[in-house]
């Protein structure tokens, strides 16, 4: 059975026709072009920062000055020009408003388009908080003020810097180090906003937190840090989702995410990522290249990765979990959909230290077009990871006979109690689920995407419904599906 | 003349020409992979760049294949090699249907033999600069008598670089056996094997080196269209042994089968190395992998699928499970897809775990004590891999090899393993 014109067409529905393919015209305040200690200093002049943390950039810029990019994932790679990008770019809003309404309605009606309903959001009665990035400046933050009532405290990280230095002087870097990788420290060097949450011992977050990233300005490097805290017996629910204009230059993005959970406490943190991808012929679309980490110090702790990626030319991502607590447990849910000539290459690594410490690794890969999709995964369990446990499940689905579909596990044990099963599969829709549907009365039309759903539900069902809606529609083969 | 192969130079072997004095200028280039390559991240071989050794000259020693012949099926032939040198007077044995000649200025030959090995491999290149003997088989019609590759070896500070190729012409059938028992310091075989169409080949590779030897060998196979490959390694023996092995499924409706069964304790280093390359369609291949480790052994698997865009209709299939018998012991697997055709089939795993307890409460409840019921999942385990063998004369060689290696472990430990 070959992959129908329907199956086809949903898929460009999803991701080949990018409908978020506009500009907002606002006038915006951007560095010069090009990377060198005097444009961090720019930044973090306009980021008013403390002095230590110019201190830390600068170190970090001339730790990645040392390094080489790696060439190890199953990309291929443009040569990035870094002195051809500006790092900093601001809308010109003044400072940072207090509310909606000082904020610029084109702002507004970009995220209306997007259909992020940020002025209904209040009137929706506490769902979601929204840290909206646009470019680099968070421009809005929802609902601080019920969560500062129970002691969450959720702003921009830059605004962090200033406000609670200790906390950031602590936990900045301290899961993904400076000198992780080529990304990390460029990152480092060079982060304008992103996200801070700090949730305190024995609160359960009153609400989903939201931040949608959003690249507006051509050639503006995104560099987001976020960094989430969750002290003992909290929990939180963050969600991410992405959507760019389109545009042809190839832009950079290169994000952290660092997560912390201590004893007792859970962390659920749920992307859509929908970057633009480029257009059929693969010409432009974001390059994503981004580090993220959870620690589960704690014993107990939990933190749970869910992500939808369907878009990006490039995507070079790993949510991991290093896994320190007894008992701790690290998730790892993903859908990868490509297509045209989407790359992506995306895992996770299960660092395995605590005793009875428990992963389990669901990915689903879907590649169409000429696009490839790779899954790269380490699982390591080390010597003290007494009953350690791991579950890895790969499934990869391919549509159509040009694109390719990769497998890349590590695992690596040194603990004989210590249980690691690693699964993975590859096909088509296979002609004898179809007969199955079949004989039982049901369509070919139904069957299919009934097979399809369900390839991805495993991961779907992870997904918060604010963002479940979305992402059925970003993977797009859906009821009207295809016929085989 | 003597000198360190383990130098670039290669000072050993001068004056080479055509293939082997390419593969000497790419061995000079390269030499051993250093910590960064990534098909050697679980197996590091800059031990060896320290050693010292020598290329063997001759046959120096009588080879005592009787050893062999006692586990062999009754009339097999053997082929001897000797510190890595070929003993001509085993030429004498050839059964019918089977020709043989010397590699050594076989310019054609050896051309062939260059494409067939594994491609950027160190052995690839090394042995092929540095044969100590060279032999080409060329099998025609039904071969009865089964063929064994016998290696031995007696001197440590020795290096061996037998170099086999093996043509199987269209139609053919044979069995082959390739039976490593040597005591030399590095243990380098470069085979090439090419099986025509509705050719069968059940083969079995045996590495039971003495414990101080460094085994690794690069073996690359191209089966063509209705052709059978059923093949099975088995690594007991060697300080650190790594057996690679590349088969490309050249032709249609291929079926291929590579099994492999290691076997680890005191700090040995066993590493299966497989790439299998489907570049056409309609074609089988299947992997069952078998690791025990015990003490502070550690056993690696790299398997990688590759299905090219022309091969729809692949069948592969690929399971790798370990059991770890002692606290010290290291697993690591790598398995590896890289699928490039949308009408396939392929599916792989991969498991690392000790024995399970509520199995061996399940046989401690029916009066079985601890060491037999221990025995007894350890080898139905291991019969996974070794029920995959479809000559029965092979199977029935292996088995005793992982009998033996059983009743040498302490299955007495109760619990705490």
């Amino acid at each position: 059975m070959a992959a129908t014109q329907k199956t086809i067409d949903a898929l460009e529905e999803a991701t080949g026709k990018y409908k978020y393919g506009f500009v907002t015209n606002i006038e915006s305040d951007k560095a010069p072009k090009g990377l060198s200690e005097d444009t961090i200093r720019f930044i973090s002049a306009k980021k008013e920062e403390p002095q230590w943390m110019l201190d830390s950039r600068l170190k970090a810029f001339a730790t990645w000055q040392k390094m080489e990019a790696p060439d190890w994932a199953k990309l291929n790679i443009p040569p990035i020009d870094y002195q051809d990008i500006h790092y900093y770019s601001a809308p010109k809003t003044g400072g940072g408003p207090e509310s909606l309404d000082e904020v610029d309605p084109e702002l507004l009606k970009t995220y209306a388009k997007l259909g992020i309903p940020l002025d209904e959001q209040k009137v929706l009665a506490g769902v979601i908080a929204v840290d909206a990035v646009f470019d680099s400046v968070s421009v809005a933050t929802t609902f601080r003020g019920e969560l500062s009532k129970v002691g969450v405290i959720f702003c921009p990280i830059s605004e962090a810097i200033r406000e609670y230095p200790d906390l950031v002087k602590k936990y900045l870097g301290s899961v993904v180090p400076v000198g992780d990788n080529y990304f990390s420290a460029l990152n480092a060097a060079v982060f304008t906003d992103g996200s801070f949450v700090f949730i305190p011992k024995g609160v359960r977050c009153p609400m989903e937190l939201s931040t949608y990233f959003r690249i507006n300005e051509a050639n503006t490097g995104q560099f987001e840090r976020t960094l989430i805290i969750a002290e003992e017996a909290s929990y939180v629910s963050y969600l991410e989702g992405c959507t760019a204009p389109q545009r042809d230059e190839n832009q950079l993005h290169a994000a952290v995410v660092e997560l912390v959970a201590f004893d007792d406490a859970e962390i659920k943190y749920s992307t859509v990522q929908n970057w633009y991808p480029g257009d059929e012929n693969g010409v432009g679309g974001i390059y994503n290249f981004v580090t993220k980490r959870g620690a589960c110090r704690g014993d107990r702790s939990k933190i749970a990765w869910t992500q939808v990626e369907t878009g990006s030319a490039i995507t070079w991502k790993y949510p991991s979990c290093i896994l320190q607590g007894k008992d701790s447990v690290g998730e790892f849910y993903s859908v990868a959909l490509t297509n045209n000539c989407q790359q992506a290459d995306t895992g996770t690594k299960m660092i395995h230290i605590g005793e009875g410490s428990r992963s389990t690794i669901i990915s689903k890969g879907i590649s169409a077009g000429r696009s490839q999709n790779c899954y790269r995964g380490l699982v390591r369990v080390q010597p003290g990871a007494e009953n350690a446990r791991n579950f890895t499940q790969c499934d990869s689905l391919l549509v159509g006979d040009k694109c390719g579909a990769h497998t890349v596990p590590y695992i690596v044990s040194r603990n004989p109690s210590g249980k690691v099963e690693h699964e993975a599969t590859t096909s088509r829709i296979s002609e004898d689920q179809l007969f199955y549907c079949q004989q039982r009365g049901i369509s070919t039309e139904d069957a299919v995407s009934l097979i399809v759903n369900g390839f991805c539900k495993e991961v779907m069902k992870e997904l918060p419904m604010e963002f479940a809606v979305e992402a059925q529609k970003l993977i797009g083969i859906s009821l009207e599906g295809s016929v085989g | 003349m003597p000198a360190s192969m383990m130098q670039h130079s290669l000072d050993g072997v001068m004056g080479l020409t055509g293939v082997r004095a390419g593969a000497q200028r790419r061995w000079q280039k390269t030499g051993w992979p250093d910590h960064r390559a990534e098909q050697w991240r679980f197996t590091r071989l800059s031990g060896l760049q320290k050693v010292d050794l020598r290329f063997a000259e001759s046959a120096a020693i009588t080879a005592e294949n009787q050893e062999f012949s006692a586990a062999m099926p009754d009339n097999a032939a053997f082929l001897s090699f000797s510190n890595g040198v070929f003993d001509q007077a085993s030429l004498d044995n050839l059964p019918k249907g089977v020709k043989a000649s010397l590699l050594d200025g076989d310019e054609a030959t050896l051309l062939a033999l260059s494409e067939l090995v594994p491609q950027s491999h160190p052995i690839s290149d090394l042995s092929l600069a540095a044969m100590t003997s060279g032999i080409h088989l060329e099998i025609s019609g039904a071969v009865e008598i089964p063929i064994v590759l016998a290696f031995t070896g007696d001197d440590n500070s020795l290096s061996a670089h037998p170099v086999v190729s093996i043509k199987i012409n269209d139609g053919a059938s044979v069995v082959i056996s390739e039976w490593h028992r040597s005591n030399v310091g590095l243990s380098a075989p470069l085979m090439a094997i090419e099986v025509g169409k509705k050719a069968r080949l059940d083969y079995a590779k045996v590495q039971q080196d003495s414990a101080a030897s460094t085994h690794l060998s690069a073996t690359g196979l191209k089966l063509g269209d209705d052709s059978i490959f059923d093949g099975f390694q088995i690594s007991v023996g060697g300080k650190l042994a790594r057996l690679e092995t590349h088969i490309t499924l050249a032709g249609e409706n291929a079926d291929c089968t590579l099994s492999a069964i290691y076997l680890g304790r005191s700090s040995q280093h066993h590493d299966i190395t497989t790439n299998m390359n489907h570049l056409k369609g309609h074609c089988l291949s299947n992997q069952v992998i078998r690791g025990v480790l015990d003490d502070k052994a550690r056993g690696v698997f790299q398997g990688k699928v590759h299905v090219a865009p022309d091969a729809q209709k692949t069948d592969g299939q690929q399971m790798s499970r370990v059991l770890l018998l002692s606290r010290k012991a290291e697993a690591d697997a790598k398995p590896e897809l890289e699928i490039y055709a949308d009408d396939v089939l392929c599916a792989h795993g991969a498991t690392i775990g000790e024995l399970d307890e509520t199995q061996l409460f399940y046989l401690a409840s029916r009066g079985i004590d601890g060491q037999t019921a221990r025995g007894m999942l350890i080898s139905a385990f291991l019969d996974d891999a070794i029920d995959s063998i479809k000559h029965d004369g092979l199977s029935a060689m292996l088995r005793p090899i992982t009998t033996a290696w059983m009743t040498a472990v302490d299955l007495n430990s109760d619990g705490e393993l």
